[in-house]
């Protein structure tokens, strides 16, 4: 059976039997399955809302994820967002730590906790510029009996200043997340969230 | 008192509006949220103002410009 070039996925030749056809499918959608590295689980575009919870997106399927936000709208203040995890439909508010470095021009300060431990920040989307936002992170285990810890960098556009914000921490509990809300401390906002599995 | 502007939140594909006790209670996380975090720029704006007014000072016993110190530094 031929193989893909990058991958080495086996797929039919055009030679082989038809009778053998569905057999040679499901082959080649296993390794499909197996061989692939990042799989889109959820893409979500909203808008106007002061709170977005992303549901049944962490599973056994995956040990660990990448959510990319960006920021598309933004009223009031400039909100700043924020991110709780969720079991079942109900966020956890507490238990949270992050250790966050901001760079602004040319200051840079770091802080452990800044905004509480309450909730992981996440950027800011300013109402300015709020399509000049985004932040990438990694949550590592959210829906395995053990802590779960993160990766996160940040950036947005406040006035004339491009910023960028990376921070870490965890959830320190062993809670089996099944999702997540991104919440505004103010206003509303809107964009995209996508969320990948790594596989294993 | 209550809040007479209306509360939107979006759970994956659907917005609600929140109303009664459900949205009192979120704009009352959402408070406390801001509140930590402009108690946080205060603190981090004190620190930065103390910062500068040292730098400037240890500018001035060295003769030095600010920009001079800053480049050393």
């Amino acid at each position: 059976m031929p193989t893909s070039t990058k991958m080495a996925i086996p797929y039919p030749a055009s030679t082989d039997l038809v009778k053998d056809g569905a057999t040679n499918m499901g082959s080649m959608a296993t390794q499909i399955d197996a061989k692939t590295g990042l799989v889109l689980i959820s893409a979500t575009t909203f808008s106007g809302v002061s709170s977005q919870s992303i549901n049944d997106v962490f599973s056994t399927n995956y040990d660990n994820y990448r959510i990319l936000f960006k920021s598309i709208t933004a009223s009031g203040a400039g909100p700043v967002i924020s991110l709780r995890l969720r079991l079942s439909g109900t966020d956890t508010s507490a238990n949270y730590g992050t250790q966050r470095m901001f760079a602004q021009g040319a200051s840079v300060s770091a802080n452990r906790d800044a905004f509480g431990t309450d909730e992981i920040y996440v950027v800011d989307s300013t109402t300015a510029n709020p399509q000049n936002a985004c932040a990438d992170m990694i949550f590592y285990s959210p829906n395995k009996a053990e802590v779960t810890t993160y990766t996160n960098i940040g950036e947005a556009l406040l006035g004339a200043t491009l910023y960028m914000q990376t921070s870490c921490g965890f959830q320190n509990s062993t809670t089996q997340f099944t999702g997540f809300t991104l919440l505004a401390d103010s206003g509303t906002f809107g964009g995209t969230v996508a969320v990948y599995g790594f596989n294993k | 008192m209550a809040s007479t502007s209306k509360v939107f939140i979006g759970i994956d594909d659907k917005v609600i509006e929140l109303t009664g006790a459900d949205k009192e209670a979120f704009l009352a996380d959402r408070k406390a949220s801001t509140d930590a975090k402009a108690l946080f720029e205060t603190e981090l704006k004190t620190k930065q103002d103390s910062r500068d007014s040292a730098l400037k000072k240890l500018a001035d016993i060295a003769g030095l410009t600010k920009a001079e110190l800053d480049a050393i530094l």
